[in-house]
Formats: structure tokens, C-alpha cells, sequence
């Protein structure tokens, strides 16, 4: 089955990159709800992962005629790619709004009232340890897989999981 | 906290549903932009600002000396220094991804070149050693790309390419290196070879 599926989807990909937006609408239902999910788990914001997810198929469909190997991990990897540039925009925004984004956190406290104690611990992990957390974690990834998608070797995704764990379990165990 | 606690505590972590209107939006965006007409560039190295952030990065960062201690465990064989550049290689691209230019080896020193553009990941690698009293040199880079280096008190520019037959060429300003004109580069001599795939 699992073969079938492949087969399939590499089908879906070819006619995608012939030009077919009923192959492409074919993968995109497929995929949304993990990339969407995979957005969300890297910048624990609602509109940035629709945001995310969005451009990150705009993208796809722009250079689908590039995939080589695991469509899958190609996906992903551009996902990445775009969250990581919409944080660090992010980032740029807030420096340059600080005072605004104080006024802001101390007024509603920044997030919504839902935002869980494991949502804030992962948010505050460098976004290379929340990536390989979630990849392998969330999205059921090995080692190598997550490697391949965050394009480093498999022994530094081990590393940074590690890392990301023993950061979790502290942040976890705090009052 | 065991592992399996922090496990439970992770799939606490709930993803809100996506909103329906963005998935369509974002579904006739994107289907818009494949009738726009489709690339085979990778588009792994393009990010939205790119640009401007390598840019800035490879103008601050032209040559940036990262000192990099490397086991140097007596006399190492050819296939040996191919697979510790394969490693090097491998490693920086996961630091730079798409936009490393190249990496010069000097002894324990090591000096990364960034990019100005996004690098197609399609483009074939190569390794150019060059024989030196002291420290050997040792250039990674990729197939058609120009790289300048300090030798003998004189800044010598390159560029390496690799043949349709899996041969290498390094082109200089007055000299032309193949594996059957094995010329000397300022009195040292000089081998490559193309780096098989990371």
C-alpha cells in the first residue's frame, strides 16, 4: 500500500510539474493540514502559520518541477524555509516596536488566553531545536528525514533534540 | 521528568484548525502561481528575504575566518581527505544553506565565502588542493564558480569546472590546471577532483 501511495503521489507530482492544477490541488489538500501544523508548532501563531502555509505553497507550485527525491521532505523544507524568514521578520518587527510590544504583553499578556505552558516552552527554544523537535516529534520523522529536510546531518538533529528535550523538561518542571 | 512525561506534556500542544477561508486562499494562490508557469530552479534557497539578508551577511562576511579545529592524525590517505572534505562540506552547507560560495582550508584554519545569490543545490562540488611548504590549501567549492585566494603574497582568482566527462578544470588568469596539463599555480602544485554527491 505504502508502494501505491508512492507511486501515486510521485504521479500527483509529475503532472503537478506538467501544469495540472488538479494533480497540484491533489497534493496541496494532502499536505495543508501538516504544513499548516507544522507552521503553527514552529511560530505558535495562529495567522503567521496560514501565512506561512500559504507562501510555502505558492512557492512549491513556482518550483515543482525541481523536486528530487521525497516530495514530502521537499515540502517541508521550503515550509522551513519560510517560517524561519517570517520569525526572523518577526523578530526585526518586534526590536523595532519594543517599547510597543511591552506595552502590548503587559496589557494582554501577548498571546491568547489558550496559549499552553508547552506552547510558550517551545517557543522558547532556538527555532533549530524547535524545528527538529517538531519534525521528529509532531510530524513523526527520523533523524535522517528531519536531516535531509533541515538540510544538516543527522547526528546534529540528534543533537539539537537532545538539547531541546533536556530545555523542555526544565522549562516544564517550573512553577 | 521521564521521557514519557514530556511526551504526554507534548501532545498537549493542540494546533488550532485552519481556518477554511485561508486554505482556499491559500489553495488559488498557489494554483495561480503554478499556471503562472513552473521553475526548476530549487526553490530550498530562495526565501522571501533572501536578498537582502545574505546580501548584508556575505557583505559583512566576505571572508569570515572561523577557526576550526581539525584531527590532523599523521599522513592521511587521498580517500581519507575526500570524505573529511565531503564532511566539511556537508557541514557548512547545513550552516549556509544555498548560499556558500566556497570553503578555504588552511591547516587548522578555515575561511567561508558566502554568496551573493542563491546557489542551485543541482551544482556539482569540487576540491582543489594546492601543495604548500607550511599548510597545505585546500578549496571547496562548486562547478563554475569564481574563487580568490591568497598564495605566495599574491591573491590568486579561480574558477574550477567540471567537465561532462567528470574531469575538472581550474582556470586562472594565466594558467589553465587539467588532470593531463597538470600546471603549477604560483610554483605549487595543484590537484582536483570533483566531489561526489553529500
Amino acid at each position: 500500500m505504502l508502494m501505491e501511495d508512492e507511486g501515486d503521489e510521485n504521479d500527483l507530482v509529475r503532472r503537478a510539474a506538467a501544469g495540472d492544477a488538479n494533480a497540484f490541488s491533489d497534493l496541496f489538500h494532502r499536505y495543508y493540514p501538516m504544513i499548516h501544523a507544522f507552521a503553527y508548532r514552529l511560530c505558535s501563531d495562529r495567522m503567521d502559520a496560514q501565512e506561512i502555509a500559504q507562501e510555502a505553497f505558492i512557492k512549491a507550485a513556482r518550483s515543482i518541477g525541481g523536486v528530487r527525491g521525497s516530495f514530502r521532505g521537499w515540502l517541508y523544507r521550503i515550509a522551513h524555509n519560510t517560517a524561519t524568514d517570517h520569525l526572523r521578520a518577526r523578530s526585526r518587527r518586534s526590536r523595532l516596536d519594543e517599547e510597543l510590544m511591552l506595552h502590548a504583553d503587559l496589557a494582554t499578556g501577548g498571546k491568547p488566553p489558550d496559549f499552553s505552558r508547552v506552547a510558550q516552552a517551545l517557543e522558547a527554544l532556538p527555532i533549530a531545536w524547535r524545528a527538529a523537535t517538531v519534525l521528529t516529534f509532531y510530524e513523526g520523522m527520523s533523524h535522517a528525514e528531519a536531516a535531509r529536510v533541515l538540510g544538516c546531518a543527522e547526528t546534529t538533529i540528534s543533537w539539537r533534540v537532545f538539547r531541546a528535550k533536556r530545555e523542555l523538561r526544565r522549562r516544564l518542571l517550573q512553577p | 521528568m521521564t521521557e514519557d512525561d514530556l511526551e504526554k506534556l507534548l501532545e498537549q500542544h493542540a494546533v488550532p484548525e485552519a481556518d477554511p477561508a485561508a486554505r482556499e486562499r491559500a489553495l488559488f494562490q498557489a494554483r495561480l502561481a503554478l499556471s503562472a508557469g513552473a521553475s526548476i530552479e530549487d526553490e530550498e534557497a530562495d526565501t522571501g528575504s533572501f536578498r537582502s539578508f545574505w546580501a548584508y551577511a556575505a557583505g559583512l562576511a566576505a571572508i569570515a575566518l572561523v577557526l576550526f579545529l581539525v584531527n590532523a592524525p599523521g599522513q592521511k590517505t587521498t580517500s581519507d581527505d575526500l570524505a573529511a572534505s565531503r564532511d566539511l562540506l556537508r557541514q557548512f552547507e547545513g550552516v549556509f544553506p544555498g548560499n556558500l560560495d566556497a570553503v578555504i582550508e588552511r591547516g587548522e584554519t578555515v575561511e567561508v565565502v558566502l554568496a551573493d545569490e542563491p546557489r542551485p543545490s543541482s551544482v556539482q562540488r569540487v576540491v582543489l588542493t594546492i601543495a604548500d611548504r607550511e599548510r597545505p590549501v585546500r578549496i571547496l567549492s562548486y562547478s563554475g564558480q569564481r574563487v580568490c585566494v591568497d598564495l605566495a603574497g599574491r591573491r590568486i582568482c579561480l574558477e574550477m569546472l567540471v567537465t561532462d566527462s567528470g574531469g575538472v578544470i581550474v582556470a586562472g588568469d594565466d594558467f589553465v590546471w587539467t588532470r593531463e596539463n597538470p600546471v603549477k599555480i604560483v610554483g605549487r602544485k595543484v590537484t582536483a577532483e570533483r566531489l561526489a554527491q553529500l
